[in-house]
């Protein structure tokens, strides 16, 4: 990649992985303002170190790690203080898309809420594992975490959630 | 319940897209933080050219007027290097008397007090009579 992202390497990169980094982040976060900070945090700090991108031959994977650092930062910057407003927002969020049956929408609903209850490392695993379909190996490096923590994060992640959303799950079969 | 069927549906589940007035935001933030970036240094490098010009101008119209001060300044310097050292510092600065010379300048103070005061001779050699033991002072006080 080229040294200095002029503006139209930086649409570039906007339109290529903007979409992937917004849906990792506001399941990271779980709140919509922190995920606009922290990537437009992002494109800043690519604009700032143009030779920050120079030699990576993963650029989805060098950005998903820079933004999980950058979330990680927000987080403890904010604290103790702010958690349980966040888990009030927790709720409202609208993580997917809105679905066409109330049936679909209210799975929908209940699987962003179950999410919300996973701590944020297996929630990070989950999402890649599940929305980005990387494999463990992929997930850490792009985490900065051995594969067999990844995989153990993934597989206690999805048991919760397996296990919270069975009735719904069971319904709707 | 399918452990593969379970993980497919959540896969199925499609992510809530990017609010689309976010790029613009987004890239525009971006952008104008480069663009200050760079206006930052073209105003340094504006202002350094900006100071240098003001002291070209200043120092250029009378370069005669300049020229002699500088030359005043030298002169100054010049006489102030070459003036010798005051008496106070010449007197600090030099060495101790050696002890040779310390009693040679002892033995001509004796000599001269020995010229001036033959008597006072003796008084100089004489050192004072230290008092002796407590006996013999007992033995002076029965005597007288």
């Amino acid at each position: 990649m080229r040294n200095m992202p002029a503006d139209t390497e930086l649409e570039r990169l906007y339109d290529g992985h903007a979409q992937a980094l917004f849906a990792f982040l506001l399941n990271f976060t779980r709140n919509e303002a922190d995920t606009r900070d922290v990537l437009q945090e992002l494109f800043l700090k690519l604009v700032r170190q143009p030779a920050l991108l120079a030699g990576v031959r993963d650029e989805r994977a060098f950005l998903i790690r820079l933004a999980h650092n950058a979330a990680i930062d927000l987080m403890r910057r904010r604290g103790a203080r702010q958690r349980n407003y966040d888990h009030l927002a927790a709720e409202a969020l609208q993580l997917f898309e809105l679905a066409a049956s109330p049936d679909e929408q209210a799975f929908r609903d209940a699987l962003a809420a179950a999410l919300g209850e996973l701590p944020p490392d297996q929630r990070a695993v989950a999402h890649l594992k599940l929305w980005e379909g990387l494999t463990f190996e992929e997930i850490a490096a792009r985490l900065g975490i051995p594969p067999n923590t990844a995989a153990s994060r993934y597989r206690y992640g999805i048991d919760k959630l397996r296990e919270r959303l069975r009735p719904i799950y069971e319904e709707l079969k | 319940m399918n452990s593969d069927d379970f993980e497919k549906k959540l896969e199925r589940q499609p992510m809530r897209a990017v609010p689309a007035e976010w790029r613009a935001e987004i890239l525009r933030k971006a952008v104008a933080a480069v663009s200050d970036r760079r206006s930052l240094a073209l105003y340094k490098r504006r202002s350094e050219t900006a100071a240098t010009a003001w002291w070209r101008d200043w120092l250029w119209p009378r370069p005669l007027a300049w020229g002699s001060l500088a030359a005043v300044w030298v002169v100054i310097a010049a006489l102030y290097l070459a003036t010798p050292a005051t008496p106070a510092l010449t007197a600090k600065q030099q060495t101790p008397l050696s002890r040779e010379m310390m009693q040679c300048l002892a033995e001509q103070r004796r000599e001269m007090a020995a010229l001036l005061d033959p008597a006072g001779e003796r008084s100089v050699s004489q050192q004072p009579k230290q008092p002796g033991p407590r006996t013999e002072l007992t033995r002076e006080i029965t005597a007288t």
